[in-house]
């Protein structure tokens, strides 16, 4: 028992400094998309009723960009605390799935790295290391530098559009200029294919797909991605064991 | 009635995070008590792409022929590059160019 914190056979995983460096390197397109709905989000904040100190410390704090979205469509005079935190929730509820998918890197790690590390969990970082984690790196520093990566431009893009939204607004609001609401779409299918190895994913790609599209057209939110991510795992579990 | 505000704010601000960092640190929380079965090791090798093609899915059904078109020579642009910001890159050149001039 003393000897198995690290689980995955071969070499150790360290967390190093050179590592935080590259994942943020390589994480710098990723968030230039995200500047841009940082921007939205700011702009938007602010015609909600936040005052841009207050769309600063959201952004700081709950760093999520589709629960922060969503919690503008109740933003009100009268805040609605409990259901603002159950939106916040189940929007991020997929981070659950994507934590654990994370543990070949994190586990053997102290828990002080570990879990402070995951504080900086986004969809875009996750997806980025999920796939140098799987090609074999093993420098879990990579996680921490592509989340900081997304966090820096996530925040100054909140306070950009908080703090000059009016004049932010008449130039850009929509993110579908220059094609950016297309850049992570780009983004999440190149690191799929990346993941490629045989035609013995295709079943498991599959239900994935096919639950995921079912699911967003009946449930509204974000369920499509945590059902069929585990829908997928599961189809995956089933065939290989 | 602005000191009530900002309470309000801050408590709401103070849960929103508590239930963003759950979700963040919980599932890696779970899985570390555990000793992974072949099976469970299974299952977590798969939810990586699994969430990929979840999240790739439904966002190009609801588009056209723009997104359609583009999202295929990204696709080619990943396989014969193995480079993510030359795909990236081609996506979104393509995107631009089909809806400036043909979508």
């Amino acid at each position: 028992m003393k000897t198995s914190t690290n689980n995955s056979p071969g070499t150790r995983v360290i967390f190093s400094g050179k590592g935080i460096a590259e994942g943020f390197l390589k994480c710098i397109p990723l968030g230039i998309g995200v500047f841009a709905y940082g921007i939205v989000f700011g702009v938007l904040a602010v015609q909600a009723g936040m005052s841009p100190l207050q769309a600063q410390i959201m952004s700081l704090t709950v760093f999520a960009g589709a629960s922060q979205l969503m919690a503008l469509e109740l933003w009100d005079d009268h805040l609605p605390v409990l259901a603002l935190t159950a939106t916040v929730f189940a929007v991020n509820l997929r981070h659950l799935l994507m934590g654990a998918a994370m543990r070949d890197w994190l586990v053997g790690l102290t828990p002080g790295k570990t879990y402070f590390s995951l504080f900086f969990l986004t969809d875009e970082s996750w997806a980025l290391s999920v796939r140098e984690m799987a090609s074999g790196r093993k420098d879990a520093g990579f996680f921490l530098g592509s989340g900081l990566c997304i966090y820096i431009f996530w925040n100054s893009a909140t306070g950009l559009g908080a703090t000059m939204s009016s004049l932010v607004d008449r130039y850009f609001r929509d993110p579908s200029v220059l094609g950016l609401d297309f850049a992570f779409t780009a983004v999440f299918l190149s690191l799929l294919i990346f993941f490629w190895k045989g035609k013995s994913q295709l079943p498991v790609w599959l239900i994935a797909g096919i639950v995921a599209w079912l699911v967003f057209l009946v449930i509204p939110g974000k369920w499509y991605i945590i059902l069929g991510g585990l829908a997928g795992g599961i189809v995956g579990a089933l065939r290989n064991a | 009635m602005l000191e009530d505000g900002n309470l309000v704010f801050a408590a709401s601000i103070i849960l929103m995070t508590a239930a963003t960092y759950f979700t963040r640190a919980g599932g890696l929380f779970i899985i570390s008590k555990i000793t992974p079965t072949p099976r469970i090791r299974a299952f977590l090798n798969h939810v990586p792409a699994s969430i990929l093609v979840a999240i790739i899915v439904p966002n190009l059904a609801e588009k056209g022929p723009a997104e359609f078109i583009s999202a295929a020579i990204t696709a080619a642009a990943a396989v014969f590059t193995r480079n993510l910001i030359l795909s990236l890159l081609t996506g979104l050149i393509c995107i631009s160019i089909l809806r400036a001039f043909i979508f």
